[in-house]
């Protein structure tokens, strides 16, 4: 056998070996690279200047402006947790639908569906829903086996329901596997974008929504002693404001977000600056309710503003470099940027607020954490990667380490 | 101007070179731990709040990218305006906050392991794990990282404070090419507060959950 084949198959097993005694996966995978790279320069079967160019990944990844939209997906879904988001939609639809046979059950994977179309993070909504809506489900008598696995499967639905950041990864790997495919079949050059996966993953997605509804709905039909009705609401009925707020508000940003990403207006990173910036004005007005008035009223004027610009910008020309430009278009064009100040006025009173409320500080340290350790997972399988490179027996191992890192990261 | 850095930078080279037997520390716990446990202790603790300041200014690169991102959309979709310092900005705030955010997340215990075997270790297991991984991976990988991060054409932008070629664009461009030895840098002082805390805890002379900050990344 090939010293190269041998030192391969040697380091898959290493990696594996390492990879369950529990360390960082990220740093796992580029180690293990890196010191079967060293025994291989060593025996004169790696080339050293593969290793030489290893910081030209980071850099690349440095400078790739489709990843941007990954920290900013990421400080939606951070935010929107933080805004307590969740636990509104989970209480409103519980109310809702809690007086029927597996009624929580399809709260939960409706609530599920709605946060993965909302944050493409995983973690944080399993362990929202399950301190939320599991004790209350097992109050009422459900099975635990039930409860569990529903919360759990629609805990995870951020994973395939777009905006979901492995999809953003894999649309990365994917545009580059696709041209380098399409250059050596000799085809026209074709793009394969983060909104295509988006547009692809959508409809698979909400299948598995119905599946899991169908699920329940079987228990709700045939097995009814797991999933009874609430025996009693100690809650208020749901006011038409509490949905219009609770359910309204985070629908609006989903469709915006997702309507202009699968629409082809806006690219995944310009979407996810306007998903963000929305998310921390709904977080501002949700947690301003015990702070002075006039920070409410400064981010409603915010979010009216940002709408009115959107709408003249549809409208109107509002574009500067123009050489016909009338004073009826300065005016406007005046008018307009007038309100992008006031915009960017009432984020930072939203920061203020969120600041105040003291979920500022963990929020952002959290989609920093969240951010720095989906890209070091980047980084370290950016090492392990081209050690494979052009072997044969390892290329399909390595497209599966190339999509188990982005799988990985979207758990959190 | 240039003067000044290429002397900083030399002295920066000396403190690297000095500051080599340190990495020796986490051993010497092992072997003798008696009399340098205090120093280690606090050597760890100090670094931990090197990463946390590292955090900072990630989280602050990260509210930065936020603005200048939607900045960026407003101008483009309403103004029909782009600006490459603006586009820069972004750029430079994304790359800040995932390279600088690196080290406080492997304090935090934020870096995705696999929980198959770990939860059946003891905590004397998982802080042998910790150390010998630290040794094995996390200091050859920032080791190459910094050694390739720093080239000539590295000293080269720094010498003439190399810009971005848009003419429009952030004069800064050398200060982004910094964030590359920078995050290695941070990422092997965690890396041996990790060790150190490591040999700590398999000495005994520290609590054995405290490998980790409490309360960092679920």
């Amino acid at each position: 056998m090939e010293i190269e084949v041998l030192l391969a198959i040697t380091m898959f097993l290493v990696a594996i070996g390492a990879l369950l005694a529990g360390f960082p996966v990220a740093l796992t995978l580029g180690g293990v690279a890196l010191v079967f790279a060293l025994i291989g320069i060593g025996l004169g079967a790696f080339p050293e200047p593969l290793l030489r160019a290893f910081p030209n990944r980071i850099q690349g990844a440095m400078e790739n402006q489709v990843l941007i939209a990954v920290p900013l997906f990421v400080l939606m879904g951070v935010i929107l947790e933080r805004s307590k988001v969740a636990e509104d939609l989970l209480h409103i639809a519980g109310r809702l639908l809690g007086k029927m046979r597996g009624g929580l059950g399809f709260a939960v994977i409706g609530v599920g569906a709605l946060l993965a179309a909302s944050t493409g993070i995983v973690g944080a909504t399993v362990i929202t829903m399950a301190l939320i809506a599991l004790p209350t489900m097992l109050r009422e008598g459900y099975d635990p086996r039930l409860a569990s696995g529903t919360i759990a499967a629609s805990g995870t639905l951020g994973q395939i329901i777009p905006p979901s950041i492995v999809l953003i990864l894999l649309a990365d790997a994917i545009s580059n596997a696709n041209q380098t495919a399409s250059a050596s079949a000799g085809v026209g050059p074709s793009v394969v974008s983060v909104g295509d996966l988006f547009a692809g993953a959508l409809i698979p997605g909400l299948l598995l929504v119905c599946i899991y509804l169908l699920y329940v709905l079987y228990h709700a039909l045939f097995r009814p002693e797991t999933c009874p009705p609430v025996s009693q609401m100690d809650e208020d009925p749901v006011s038409a404001s509490d949905m219009a707020f609770g359910l309204g508000a985070p629908l609006l940003l989903i469709i915006t977000v997702l309507g202009s990403i699968l629409g082809g207006i806006a690219s995944p990173t310009e979407a996810a600056a306007v998903g963000a910036v929305g998310a921390l004005l709904l977080a501002g007005l949700r947690l301003s309710v015990d702070q002075p008035a006039w920070s409410r009223r400064a981010l409603v004027l915010g979010l009216l503003a940002l709408v009115v610009v959107f709408t003249m910008a549809g409208t109107l020309d509002l574009r500067v470099n123009r050489a016909d430009l009338t004073s009826g278009d300065m005016a406007a064009i005046t008018v307009a940027a007038a309100l992008c100040l006031v915009f960017f006025a009432s984020l930072a009173i939203a920061l203020l607020v969120l600041s105040r409320a003291g979920q500022l500080r963990p929020a952002l340290s959290n989609a920093s954490s969240i951010t720095a350790m989906v890209f070091l997972i980047l980084i370290g399988a950016s090492l392990f990667s081209p050690y494979s490179e052009g072997s044969v027996a390892m290329t399909s191992s390595q497209t599966f380490w190339r999509q188990h890192p982005a799988g990985r990261g979207a758990r959190w | 101007m240039a003067e000044f850095f290429l002397t900083l930078g030399t002295v920066l080279k000396w403190l690297g070179f000095l500051s080599g037997p340190l990495f020796l520390l986490p051993l010497l716990v092992l072997v003798r731990p008696k009399p340098i446990a205090p120093i280690a202790s606090a050597l760890a603790d100090g670094l931990d709040r090197v990463s946390e300041a590292a955090l900072k200014a990630a989280m602050a690169a990260g509210v930065l990218m936020l603005f200048a991102q939607i900045a960026v959309v407003l101008a483009r979709y309403v103004f029909g305006l782009s600006f490459s310092w603006l586009s820069e900005l972004v750029t430079y705030g994304f790359a800040a906050m995932f390279l600088l955010a690196s080290a406080a997340t492997l304090r935090d215990d934020g870096h995705v392991r696999v929980d198959i075997l770990r939860p059946r270790l003891s905590a004397r297991g998982r802080a042998m794990v910790e150390l010998a991984g630290t040794y094995v991976f996390i200091f050859p990988i920032c080791i190459l990282i910094f050694w390739a991060a720093i080239s000539p054409s590295f000293v080269r932008s720094w010498a003439n404070f190399e810009a971005s070629r848009e003419s429009d664009g952030l004069p800064l461009l050398f200060l982004f090419r910094t964030l590359v030895p920078a995050f290695a840098a941070l990422l092997m002082a965690q890396g041996l507060s990790q060790a150190l805390k490591a040999a700590l805890v398999l000495r005994g002379e520290r609590e054995e959950d405290s490998l980790h900050r409490q309360g960092g990344v679920a």
